[in-house]
């Protein structure tokens, strides 16, 4: 199975963009074993993947992620792309994981006035939600409290990094479509308050 | 990795720059927590999946349900000996979800519990090179309170072989198992027939204490089942300076100036469950935390979600009996939903428990629908 690069497929040129050449020789040494690339794939989108999945309301994001992960390494050697088509292709798997696992959720829940706790995916929600809390989850949660279709358009773009078409592609939506659900997303955060005081936090 | 944001096309508020900068920063230490897993996996990929059937799978399985161990069972891998040995190599090849499909699911279905994963349709395999598992439990050996007799470092001089060590999970419910896969492979060439020594440190007590040794396999790796955790508690395997080779001369240069992995924490996470009953009046309902497996003293914070955020409403300290009780107000309108979550101390990493909604009743006054505690 070859994976080739979708047309119209391309990428935000964010800050990683500049090294889009730099990463695909990262993916190419990866895709022949070597660690040490792979691990730079690894930091490099594991965080983004990490803040995708928890805006699409994954309560094991950790777990969705290690089997995106697991999927995307196992099939690694056959894949055919360079690192755009490689990070479209991460969080595609990683939207279908996750898909999977809220219907296993689903199916499993036998009623939810009280039901077995479950951990919470991320070690550190507690005490950022008790303290005070970091200003990339309060970001990831107030992206999050959008629509469920302007959540994840923003987050495939903004968080991604994937561009128009990319996102359109993952979504199976029109370009148009995605844009104007990332324009209304976008303003319905400007006019949120806590944007403003996420804003003071960071500065 | 840069934080900068995004190159957005689309006309956007600057003002959200900010917040582009917070969704796209560096990962935490905790978003990162995973790279040693993500490693042994990327590692266990390359390799050739073991290829038995899975007949012969289920038959290893009910054979090493007898060699029940009283403390930790460390499984030796000794490259293609024995059949008996072929299920903890199946454990660790299911684990990297390298097994055949039905294997897989097989596996899942036994083992899904500690973490293994299933199959993914479609699952084709991947073209990876070979692979030697066939690993089998062995008894730990005694275990003796004492300090780690390695050195304090994560590694041994530059010229000891490298050592690591990697949990399957490192989240378990109370009492819950785990695997632990270490690898021996100084300058990234394995050393096969290595005795290795396991140590552990519980959180919250004094010092190391031995937890059993194992041989390395022919790929420099033992696989280490632990299977019962009560508390936190760090692992880490060690090869002494004197040299431990268990008759293979490979294992010989891991005598020279012995090793010690890198610590890996297991983190017990105790569960938590929210109870909603009727209030002593009619506008009140009460909220009871109940976390069993916790220590009284404990403390349990409710929280109340409000667009898409949790917020903190208030916090009690578990009594005698693990339970704690907050008072809410019924909703005048719509629902209002509530978690109990528990942070971490020594003993046990942090814990949520599901929520739970309250709704509003029909007749009921116009009040106000906040937390009342």
């Amino acid at each position: 199975m070859t994976r080739a690069r979708p047309a119209g497929y391309g990428i935000i040129r964010d800050a990683m963009g500049t090294e889009a050449d730099d990463y695909d020789d990262v993916l190419s040494r990866a895709r022949s074993g070597d660690e040490t690339a792979f691990l730079r794939l690894w930091d490099h989108l594991q965080p983004r993947l990490l803040r995708y999945l928890r805006v699409l309301g994954c309560d094991e994001a950790d777990d969705v992620a290690s089997e995106t992960w697991l999927q995307a390494v196992r099939d690694l050697s056959r894949f055919d792309g360079g690192a755009d088509d490689f990070r479209c292709w991460l969080f595609t798997i990683g939207r279908h994981r996750a898909v999977d696992a809220s219907r296993a959720r689903i199916r499993s829940r036998s009623r939810l006035m009280t039901a077995a706790a479950v951990p919470v995916a991320d070690p550190n929600p507690v005490e950022e939600e008790v303290l005070g809390g970091l200003s990339t989850r309060q970001a990831v949660a107030l992206v999050a409290g959008l629509s469920p279709d302007q959540a994840e358009v923003v987050s495939l773009r903004i968080i991604a990094g994937l561009d128009t078409a990319a996102v359109a592609g993952i979504l199976g939506k029109s370009p148009g479509a995605v844009r104007i659900a990332l324009h209304r997303g976008l303003r319905a955060l400007s006019a949120d308050p806590r944007v403003r005081a996420l804003e003071e936090v960071d500065g | 990795m840069s934080t900068d944001p995004p190159d957005l096309t689309e006309p956007h508020d600057p003002a959200l720059d900010g917040l582009f900068r917070a969704l796209t920063a560096s990962g935490t230490a905790d978003e990162m927590a995973g790279r040693p897993a993500a490693l042994e996996m990327f590692r266990a990929s390359r390799r050739r999946p073991p290829r038995f059937r899975s007949q012969r799978f289920r038959s290893q399985r009910f054979r090493s349900q007898r060699l029940r161990p009283h403390r930790l069972r460390l499984a030796v891998s000794m490259g293609s000996a024995a059949a008996a040995l072929v299920l903890s190599g199946g454990i660790a090849a299911a684990y990297a979800a390298a097994l055949p499909a039905p294997v897989q699911h097989i596996a899942y279905r036994m083992l899904g519990s500690i973490g293994v994963p299933d199959t993914h349709p479609p699952a084709p395999s991947a073209n990876v090179p070979g692979r030697a598992p066939s690993v089998a439990p062995t008894p730990s050996a005694s275990a003796t309170a004492g300090r780690c007799p390695c050195p304090a470092g994560t590694s041994g001089t530059d010229t000891a072989p490298a050592l690591i060590l990697v949990a399957a999970r490192t989240q378990v419910p109370p009492g819950g198992p785990d695997v632990l896969t270490g690898r021996l492979a100084p300058g990234g060439r394995p050393e096969a027939g290595v005795r290795v020594r396991l140590f552990e440190h519980v959180a919250g007590r004094p010092g190391w204490r031995a937890a059993g040794s194992a041989v390395t396999d022919a790929s420099g790796a033992v696989t280490l089942a632990v299977p019962h955790l009560a508390g936190n508690a760090w692992f880490r395997l060690a090869v002494n300076s004197t040299g431990n080779s268990a008759g293979n001369s490979a294992g010989n240069s891991a005598g020279r100036g012995g090793a010690v992995s890198p610590p890996v924490l297991i983190t017990v996470i105790p569960p938590v469950y929210l109870d909603l009953a009727p209030g002593p009046q009619p506008d009140v309902d009460v909220l009871t935390a109940r976390a069993p497996s916790a220590d009284t003293g404990d403390v349990v914070v409710l929280q109340e979600r409000a667009g898409g955020v949790w917020y903190g409403v208030g916090q009690r300290v578990l009594g005698p009996d693990h339970r704690a009780s907050f008072s809410v107000l019924v909703p005048s309108s719509g629902q209002v939903e509530y978690r109990v979550v528990m942070p971490r101390t020594t003993a046990h990493g942090p814990s949520g428990s599901a929520p739970v909604r309250i709704a509003a009743r029909a007749g009921r006054a116009k009040t106000g629908g906040r937390a009342r505690l």
